[in-house]
This record gives C-alpha cells, sequence and structure tokens, in this order.
C-alpha cells in the first residue's frame, strides 16, 4: 500500500524535514519518492530505513565517486530534488547522519550560505532600487509592486540567512565539537 | 609542522591509515581505536579524506580492477605528522599527570 504526504519544508528546514521522514518510518511509512512538496511513501516494517537529506552542488564526476564512497557504508540515494539529494539507510539501532562534527556540519551549510548571500545581495538590490524610484517621487504601480514584492524576496533570503547561521551557534552552544 | 594542531578526527584517520584501508574500514577502526567514542558519519569522512589528499597526509591507491572501492594509505609526510602530534600530545598527558598526579578523586 502507498500513499502521497504533501508537505513544505523550506531548504533551511533540513534537520525537520529528516526528524519527519523517521517519524513516518516509526509509523511504518517508508519514503520512496521524495519531491518539491509530494512525498511518496510505502507501507512496510516500523522503523525499517532511517533518512537524511545533504544539499549538493558537485560536478557529476564528484557526485559520482561521492555516492559510490557512501553506497560503502550501506547508504543508498532515493531521490533528488533542486540539488538536495535523499538518502536512506537499514535501520541498525543507531542514529543515521552525512556529518557527525561541527566542522563538516558547518561546511554543509556554508553551501546553502553561499547561495542565499548571492540572491540576497541581488534581490536586495533590485528592492533598493524600484524602492528609490518610489522616493524619487514616482509612484507608478509597477514600482510599488516590485518594492513590495522584492522587499518580501529579501526578506525571505535574510530570514533564511538568519536560519542558518542561528543553527550553526546551537550546535556550537549545544557543545559539538 | 609547529602550528598544525591536528582533530581527533583526523588523527585517528591517519593512525588507521598506517595500513591500506577503505573508507567503510576507516570508519570501523576509528571507531574501534576510540572504544566507540568517536563515530564517524560518512560526508563527515569523505571530506576529512579529500582534505588529508589535499595536503598530502594520505594517498589513494591504484584501484583493483573489478573493485570500485578506493583504498587510501598515510604517506610519509602523514607519518611524520603523526609523530609530531604524539610528542605534543605526550607534552600535554606528561605535565596533566605531573600537576594533577593523575589523581581523579576530588
Amino acid at each position: 500500500m502507498t500513499k502521497t504526504v504533501r508537505k513544505l519544508f523550506l531548504a533551511w528546514q533540513h534537520e525537520k524535514e529528516e526528524q519527519w521522514l523517521n517519524q513516518m518510518s516509526a509509523s511504518g511509512w517508508q519514503l520512496t519518492h521524495p519531491g518539491l512538496f509530494n512525498y511518496r511513501f510505502e507501507q512496510g516494517p516500523p522503523n525499517q530505513y532511517l533518512y537524511a537529506l545533504e544539499y549538493i552542488n558537485l560536478s557529476d564526476a564528484k557526485m559520482k565517486d561521492y555516492f559510490a564512497f557512501l553506497e560503502e557504508a550501506g547508504i543508498e540515494i532515493i531521490g533528488q530534488t533542486l540539488n538536495w539529494v535523499y538518502y536512506r539507510k537499514a535501520n541498525d539501532g543507531r542514529p543515521f547522519e552525512i556529518f557527525s562534527d561541527l566542522a563538516s556540519k558547518t561546511e554543509h551549510m556554508q553551501r546553502l550560505l553561499k547561495i542565499y548571500y548571492i540572491f540576497f545581495v541581488l534581490e536586495g538590490f533590485f528592492f533598493i532600487d524600484n524602492l528609490l524610484e518610489l522616493l524619487s517621487g514616482d509612484f507608478g504601480t509597477r514600482h510599488i509592486v516590485m518594492t513590495i514584492l522584492f522587499g518580501l524576496i529579501t526578506l525571505l533570503f535574510a530570514t533564511a540567512i538568519f536560519s542558518v547561521l542561528r543553527q550553526i551557534q546551537r550546535w556550537k552552544r549545544g557543545g559539538m565539537r | 609542522m609547529d602550528n598544525i594542531v591536528l582533530t581527533e578526527a583526523f588523527y585517528y584517520i591517519l593512525l588507521s591509515l598506517f595500513e591500506p584501508l577503505h573508507g567503510y574500514g576507516i570508519m570501523q577502526k576509528v571507531e574501534e581505536m576510540s572504544k566507540g567514542r568517536l563515530r564517524l558519519a560518512a560526508g563527515t569522512l569523505y571530506g576529512a579524506l579529500n582534505s588529508l589528499m589535499a595536503k598530502d597526509w594520505i594517498s589513494a591507491l591504484p584501484v583493483e580492477d573489478g573493485s570500485r572501492r578506493k583504498v587510501y594509505e598515510i604517506t610519509a609526510t602523514g607519518k611524520a605528522l603523526v609523530q609530531f602530534e604524539i610528542r605534543r600530545l605526550q607534552e600535554l598527558l606528561d605535565n596533566g599527570l605531573a600537576v594533577s598526579g593523575g589523581n581523579q578523586d576530588d
């Protein structure tokens, strides 16, 4: 028996997403197809698999090499969406994670931050550009709409950056090394 | 080599590569040596191995045909680094024992 669940996780909520997938696993639902909003599950023994996510920005050749390495450790790739790779591993009673120390977990987050910073600056530029048009007296609908739109998008990326940085702080404060 | 301080993970990975070993073997060896205290996750290990190769402290051996598994081994530079690190740790240990007397009750 299969079922599809619609859920939205924003990029920086990947740990919550992993927790959710593992909770589904505990209820006997194993992920077969991850998607942007639609997750397909198949009924199976509770806790059969554990799941993890990673944001990957590598060339195809390097990715192949990396996946071959992961396979050695019993890690399977079950899908990819927008540079996010979904892994599963047969549950051996131990927590499943791709990164086990602060340095590598931080490096993983840096991959996201790089993209966020670029977009934040870009969208921020468009926001300010349109805002300046407004402030210089041009109250055309276009500039009002664009100011609001780019303002919101800039805010979104600012939130993303803030969330990731806060996550890293939490790890450090939690004593992770 | 003066100011290089190895993380525990790097130190144990180098130690486990005094004999050629493949990725999963390294994970097991490190866990065994640290009595379960240090468990390297696959992504962390992969990044560490690439770092260590870039510094030429370890090298990847040519793969045997049929086997897709890469095997790694420590280099001469890596071995010298380990020796240096052991001397550093020994100094820390000696001073710690001398000052605190190794006394764990207090």
